[in-house]
């Protein structure tokens, strides 16, 4: 149990640079998820934080000393990888075993045939089994102990991979994409379990994922990573609400958030189309407006949008619609309750408004940048 | 086919079983095959070990049914029986050799950064070239008192090396002669065919190497494998089983075969030393014509290899059993 300190983390692959320098601190027993589309950096950032691969320059800690240059063995970390990297030809007691054995036994206790016979060894195999046991008892696979990985199924072998994991106490656990392989139904199911698993131990645990979903659903905070760089780093709540980049509020949330084109006039008034919506810019020019489809409602009135339907999709619980807006190019989604289905047959006119308390402007470079309703900002005056 | 079976729709019992006319219609697709397996492999082995019988002898009319005598006299004779000695001798000094040699050389050549396309061609060489050939170039080299290894040897005589005994009788009473030696002859050409057969067996490995996910040793290293060589037990000789079987199993039965180096090099000799069981074949057989005997000889070394397949059949049935 222990915090992660990286600090300005660069990596260079042959003159190009995968991480820009990269820094974050992990808090002791936090759920910290690196997010992040694929080529990002967030993998060679956990290979780089295991010990797995050098960084070209920076620092890593770990529960305050810093580890640069002690190789992975060393660390005191445990991983899941995407592929489980089970040894296949062990058995599942076997692969969960491997850490204890190489870090109790002596070289020559592990010494097949002649090992099992040094003074001291069956003892310590004995508690090991003890151990094994009682890892395979919390992620209840006891029954799969005998056998090899190859006769598991997808979702097993994930658990074997987290059994070998568990098995002793590491300082933090580091998990690449390990729910990736896995079928969806599986996948939700692994995710609250690891979820728990993370509460349960009170451990610090590095997830890498590319799916938001995963992130959002089980971290204690999320650090979104693009281009070799952390945009954003906090709980998912304010990542969701309030992200601090366009592309940061474009990766979080499905469907994906609207992305509204917008103009900001002289005395600060922001426009769509070259209609007012009632939103002036507080600092910087607003040249996009992101609002969530959850944000929209139908209204009677003017509103801030209009478009017609393009698409209604049934979830059961929610009817994402889908409308085409004159100069949007992607078609605006709007959240609506299965109640509403009635009145938004596809071609049909939807005219929308927005709760302006949950638009995010987004400046020329894409930062945030702060908005407020007329009316407000006239107050302020 | 006099009696072929009447049409599908002619027999309303043949039509109600679609899998019988389809096993028919499998059979039909897969009898050029079965013919041509008869024709060129199981009768070749059946008439071979039919004449393994008699004492025919090509170019003679008649012909005796003899039973097991050729077969007793393999058993017998003292040269078939050390023909039989001779050849497993050479088999077990090649096979681990050249299975070792080739994995070692495939695990260095992973490990280098630079130069692994040069020397896969340098150890590589050996299989593709001639052996005829190189058995030439070993024939020069190996000459008792021109070749390079004896002169080279000679070379260090009046040093240092003078304190191992063996070599200090070299200098005294010359090197041996190698391929004219009876003490050597065999272990001399088990060396060139270790040299001429590692390489293949190093291609083998390094394509058995590149089937090892890289993630199981980034999971070793997290587990706390610090060392090479629990490395390489925990992971790369488990994951190279599928591999070690294959390899084991060609090189063995290569061995078995070995000819060309006898034939080049020392003609069986000297006194029957080098006397291994094709050559046998090749002298009973061809070059004296007794057919007979030659048959005998080639059942028993078949007897051999199908002991080494079934063996390996074995191993990787267990294995596939264990995933």
């Amino acid at each position: 149990m222990a915090t992660v300190d990286l600090d300005e983390i660069r990596k260079t692959f042959g003159g190009s640079e995968v991480l820009k320098g990269v820094s974050l601190q992990i808090a002791d027993g936090e759920f910290l998820s690196l997010v992040g589309p694929s080529g990002c950096g967030k993998s060679t950032l956990l290979r780089i934080l295991a010990g797995l691969e050098t960084q070209t320059s920076g620092r890593v800690c770990i529960g305050g000393a810093c580890v640069d240059g002690r190789r992975a063995a060393d660390r005191d970390l445990a991983m899941v990888f995407q592929s489980y990297a089970l040894y296949p030809h062990l058995t599942v007691a076997g692969n969960i075993a491997v850490p204890l054995t190489m870090r109790r036994l002596s070289v020559a206790q592990r010494l097949p045939l002649v090992g099992r016979f040094l003074p001291g060894a069956r003892a310590r195999r004995a508690a090991i089994a003890q151990t094994v046991h009682e890892t395979a008892e919390i992620l209840e696979i006891r029954h799969l102990l005998a056998r090899k990985p190859g006769q598991l199924s997808g979702g097993q072998r994930q658990r074997v991979a987290l059994g070998r994991a568990l098995v002793r106490e590491p300082a933090a656990f580091l998990l690449d994409e390990p729910l990736s392989n896995l079928d969806a139904k599986m996948r939700v199911h692994m995710r609250a379990e690891i979820a728990q698993l993370n509460r349960r131990l009170g451990a610090t645990f590095v997830y890498v994922t590319h799916d938001q979903a995963e992130a959002m659903t089980m971290s204690d905070r999320i650090a979104v990573m693009m281009e070799g760089e952390i945009l954003q780093v906090g709980a998912p709540a304010e990542l969701y609400d309030h992200p601090a980049e366009l592309r940061v509020a474009q990766f979080i949330g499905s469907p994906a958030i609207n992305i509204l084109p917008a103009e900001t006039g002289a005395d600060g008034g922001i426009g769509i189309e070259g209609r007012p919506t009632g939103l002036r810019a507080l600092a910087r020019p607003v040249e996009h407006l992101g609002i969530r489809p959850e944000a929209l409602s139908p209204c009677d009135g003017d509103g801030l949008i209009a478009g017609r339907v393009r698409l209604v999709e049934n979830l059961g619980a929610d009817l994402f619609v889908q409308l085409e807006v004159a100069g949007v190019a992607r078609p605006v989604v709007v959240r609506l309750t299965p109640a509403a289905r009635p009145s938004v047959a596809p071609g049909s006119l939807l005219r929308l408004r927005a709760d302006p308390a949950r638009i995010t402007g987004f400046d020329v470079a894409g930062k945030a940048a702060p908005v407020a309703r007329l009316a407000e900002a006239v107050a302020d005056v | 086919m006099s009696d072929a079976p009447p049409l599908p729709l002619a027999a309303p019992r043949a039509a109600l079983r679609p899998e019988r006319t389809q096993a028919r219609a499998g059979l039909l697709m897969f009898a050029p095959a079965l013919v041509l397996m008869l024709a060129l492999l199981i009768l070749p082995v059946a008439v071979a070990a039919t004449l393994s019988f008699t004492d025919y002898t090509l170019g003679r009319p008649d012909l005796h049914w003899i039973g097991l005598g050729n077969y007793a006299e393999i058993l017998t004779r003292p040269s078939y029986r050390k023909m039989i000695g001779v050849t497993v001798l050479y088999v077990v000094l090649v096979v681990p050799a050249s299975v070792f040699l080739g994995l070692g050389a495939a695990l260095l050549i992973r490990a280098l950064k630079i130069g692994q396309t040069f020397y896969k061609t340098v150890y590589f060489l050996p299989v593709m070239a001639s052996l005829l050939a190189m058995a030439i170039v070993w024939e020069f080299a190996l000459h008792p008192t021109l070749g390079l290894v004896n002169r080279t040897l000679a070379l260090g005589c009046g040093t240092a090396l003078e304190l191992w005994p063996w070599f200090a009788r070299g200098c005294a009473g010359g090197f041996p002669l190698w391929l004219g030696d009876r003490d050597h002859a065999l272990a001399t050409l088990a060396f060139i065919g270790i040299w001429q057969s590692f390489g293949f067996n190093m291609v083998l490995y390094l394509a058995g190497l590149t089937a090892v996910p890289r993630d199981l040793y980034a999971a070793a290293e997290i587990d706390g494998v610090r060392r090479a060589t629990e490395r390489f037990r925990l992971i790369t000789w488990p994951l190279l089983a599928p591999t070690t079987v294959f390899v084991v199993t060609v090189t063995t039965i290569r061995a078995f075969q070995v000819f060309d180096t006898v034939e080049a090099l020392t003609h069986g000799g000297p006194a029957k030393s080098t006397y291994v069981m094709i050559y046998a074949i090749y002298e009973k057989g061809i070059a004296q014509n007794l057919v007979g005997l030659g048959a005998a000889i080639t059942v028993v070394f078949l007897g051999f290899v199908m002991l080494i397949s079934a063996a390996q059949r074995r191993f990787v049935e267990r294995k596939v059993q264990d995933r």
